[in-house]
C-alpha cells in the first residue's frame, strides 16, 4: 500500500470541558473545541479551508461551523458515516483534501451534549441514521433488541462462550481505563477509583454487559487541526504525522446477525492497511487508543488489529500489559469509558499530546508510534497509525 | 403502557413474502435462481453471485442456539414492563447459516448454552403480523 499520508501532519488539537450538563449547544461546543485547537496550532480559524463535522445529526453542520469561524472560503465538507469509526475516517478525509492541493488547513470536530440529550440508546434516533435501517426496523425493534449494548452483549456473549473470555477480563479493561483516567484532570472519571468488587456488582444492563462496561454520556467537543509537512514546519508545535490510515468494512455490512464471521470487524481489514502504509507492524507500537465503546470492543480490537490472536485477548488484557508501563499503554487519557464519550476525536487529540510529550503524569516514554482505531455501527472500523516528530 | 408496540412494516417490498409466511407458521426465505444460494435477510441481490432474480423457499423452523443476550433496561418504552428478557440468535437447519433474531419463549435464560436445539414459535399480534420466538426443543423421551 503506498504511504501517501505521511506528509499530512495534525498540528493543532483542542477540547472543551467534558461533562454532565454543558449548558452550552451543540454548535457553541463544536466552535469552542474548534478555536482550541486553532489556538494550538497558532493559526487564525479563517484560514480553514475544509471541515469535517460530527456525524450526529443533531449536532454542528459544515456551515454552522463556516459562519461562527469566519471561515473565508469553505472548499470542502464531508461526513463520514461509520458511527464512532467516523472520527479517524475524517483523517482519511482530510488526507485526502490535504494531499491532493484542494485544502490548506482541515478542521475535524467532534461535539456532543451526550448526557443531557441522551442520543447513545434512542432506539428511534439510532434507527433513522443506522445502516440497513429497514433490518434493524423489522427484524429487530419488534424483538425488544434497539441499542449498542445489545447488538454488541452478543458479540461479547459468543467470545466468552467460545474462548472462555470471563467477565473479570473484561473488568481488567475497565479498571486500567480507570486507572489513566485517575492520572488525567481532564476526565470525568478523574476523581472516581473503580475496585474489581465495584466493576462485579454493577448492575446488568444487557448481560453479559453491565453499567460499568459501557461507555460514558459526555457534554463536550473535541477537534483537531490538519495541514501538510511544509506549513506544519512553521506552526508551534513539533508536527505529529498521519503514518498510515485506513477505514474499512465488513462482509454483511448492513446485518451483524448473519455476518459468517462474528468477530471479523472493518478493523479487520483496516488495520493491516494502515500499518502497511506506515511500514509498520503491531510489535512497533509504543500505545494504542482503541474504541472503547464497551469492554469486550477493546479485546476484540486488539484481537482483530493483530496485537494478539484471536481468542487470546482476554488474556492480553489481564496481565497489566494494556495499563501505562505495560508492554502496550491502551487509552492513556481514560477512553470512553473513563474520560469521556467524544466519539473517539478525544483518542486522537490523546495520541498527539502523547506523541509530543504533554502527557505529565500519563505520558508514555519515548512514544513515537501510536496506533489509534475507530469503530462504529454494526462493525464499521478505522485505523490510523500516528508517527511523532522524534520517530 | 401507554408507549407503542414497535411493529414490522409487514408490506416492505422486499420482506413482504416472509411476513405473509409467518401468518401461516412458516418461515420462508429467498433463494437465488441463478446459483440456488439461501439468504436472510431479505435483499433484493444475491450475496454470492449478484443475481436479481429470487424464488421464495421454506425452511424447517429450528436450528441451535448462537448466541443471546439478557436485556435489563428497556432501550423502548414499550419493553419497560418486559425487563428482563433474553434476546436470541438461532442459526437455522438446513439454512447454509441463516440466522434469525427473536425473543426466547417459555424458558429460564440461565439453562442456555451455545448449539442448544431451538424451535420457533410464531406469535400473533394481530390479523396483519406475526412475530417469531424461539424456544429450546423439547428433551427428546428415553
Amino acid at each position: 500500500m503506498k504511504n501517501w499520508s505521511s506528509d499530512v501532519c495534525i498540528v493543532g488539537v483542542g477540547q472543551t470541558d467534558f461533562t454532565r450538563g454543558s449548558r452550552r449547544s451543540n454548535i457553541t461546543l463544536a466552535v469552542q473545541a474548534a478555536l482550541a485547537a486553532c489556538a494550538d496550532a497558532g493559526i487564525d480559524s479563517s484560514e480553514i479551508d475544509g471541515v469535517l463535522p460530527p456525524h450526529q445529526g443533531t449536532s454542528a453542520c459544515a456551515e454552522d461551523l463556516m459562519a461562527n469561524l469566519r471561515i473565508r472560503e469553505l472548499k470542502y465538507s464531508t461526513i463520514a458515516y461509520l458511527g464512532g469509526a467516523s472520527a479517524v475516517a475524517s483523517l482519511q478525509s482530510a488526507a485526502l483534501a490535504l494531499v491532493s492541493g484542494l485544502c490548506n488547513y482541515v478542521l475535524a470536530v467532534r461535539a456532543r451534549n451526550g448526557y443531557s440529550e441522551r442520543t447513545g440508546a434512542n432506539a428511534d434516533f439510532l434507527i433513522g441514521v443506522l445502516p440497513g435501517s429497514q433490518f434493524r426496523r423489522n427484524f429487530e425493534l419488534p424483538y425488544g433488541f434497539s441499542a449498542p449494548v445489545q447488538w454488541y452483549s452478543l458479540m461479547a456473549k459468543r467470545h466468552m462462550e467460545e474462548f472462555g473470555t470471563t467477565r473479570e477480563q473484561l473488568g481488567r479493561v475497565a479498571l486500567a481505563m480507570r486507572k489513566h483516567a485517575n492520572l488525567n484532570p481532564h476526565a470525568q472519571m478523574h476523581a472516581k477509583e473503580l475496585t474489581m468488587a465495584q466493576y462485579l456488582a454493577s448492575r446488568p444492563i444487557s448481560e453479559p454487559y453491565h453499567l460499568l462496561d459501557c461507555c460514558l454520556e459526555t457534554d463536550g467537543g473535541s477537534a483537531v487541526i490538519l495541514t501538510t509537512r511544509d506549513r506544519a514546519r512553521k506552526l508551534r508545535h513539533l508536527p505529529v504525522s498521519l503514518a498510515g490510515i485506513a477505514e474499512g468494512h465488513s462482509e454483511s455490512p448492513d446485518d451483524l446477525v448473519n455476518r459468517r464471521d462474528w468477530l471479523s470487524i472493518g478493523l479487520t481489514r483496516a488495520a493491516p492497511r494502515a500499518f502497511d502504509m506506515a511500514g509498520l507492524g503491531p510489535q512497533d507500537m509504543d500505545a494504542a487508543m482503541i474504541y472503547d465503546c464497551f469492554t469486550f470492543e477493546v479485546i476484540q480490537q486488539l484481537e482483530e488489529s493483530s496485537f494478539c490472536p484471536r481468542g487470546e485477548g482476554g488474556r492480553f488484557v489481564s496481565g497489566g500489559n494494556i495499563e501505562i508501563g505495560g508492554t502496550l499503554p491502551v487509552n492513556t487519557h481514560g477512553g470512553l469509558l473513563s474520560e469521556g464519550h467524544l466519539s473517539g476525536m478525544n483518542h486522537i487529540v490523546e495520541a498527539v499530546q502523547q506523541l509530543r510529550g504533554q502527557c505529565g503524569s500519563r505520558q508514555v516514554e519515548n512514544a513515537r508510534h501510536i496506533f489509534v482505531s475507530g469503530w462504529g455501527d454494526l462493525g464499521d472500523g478505522s485505523a490510523a497509525v500516528l508517527r511523532g516528530a522524534k520517530a | 403502557m401507554s408507549a407503542v408496540r414497535p411493529l414490522p412494516t409487514v408490506d416492505y417490498l422486499d420482506h413482504k413474502p416472509f411476513w405473509d409466511a409467518t401468518r401461516s407458521g412458516k418461515i420462508m426465505v429467498q433463494k437465488c435462481t441463478a446459483c440456488g444460494a439461501v439468504r436472510f435477510p431479505p435483499r433484493p441481490a444475491c450475496t454470492k453471485c449478484g443475481s436479481l432474480d429470487v424464488e421464495w423457499v421454506e425452511l424447517d423452523a429450528k436450528g441451535h442456539l448462537y448466541s443471546w443476550t439478557v436485556t435489563h433496561v428497556a432501550m423502548n418504552p414499550y419493553f419497560a414492563d418486559a425487563v428482563p428478557y433474553a434476546v436470541v440468535v438461532v442459526e437455522l437447519a438446513g439454512g447454509e447459516g441463516i440466522r434469525m433474531l427473536g425473543r426466547l419463549a417459555g424458558a429460564d435464560p440461565g439453562a442456555l448454552h451455545l448449539g442448544l436445539p431451538m424451535r420457533a414459535v410464531f406469535e400473533e399480534i394481530d390479523e396483519r403480523v406475526t412475530l417469531v420466538n424461539w424456544k429450546p426443543e423439547p428433551k427428546p423421551r428415553p
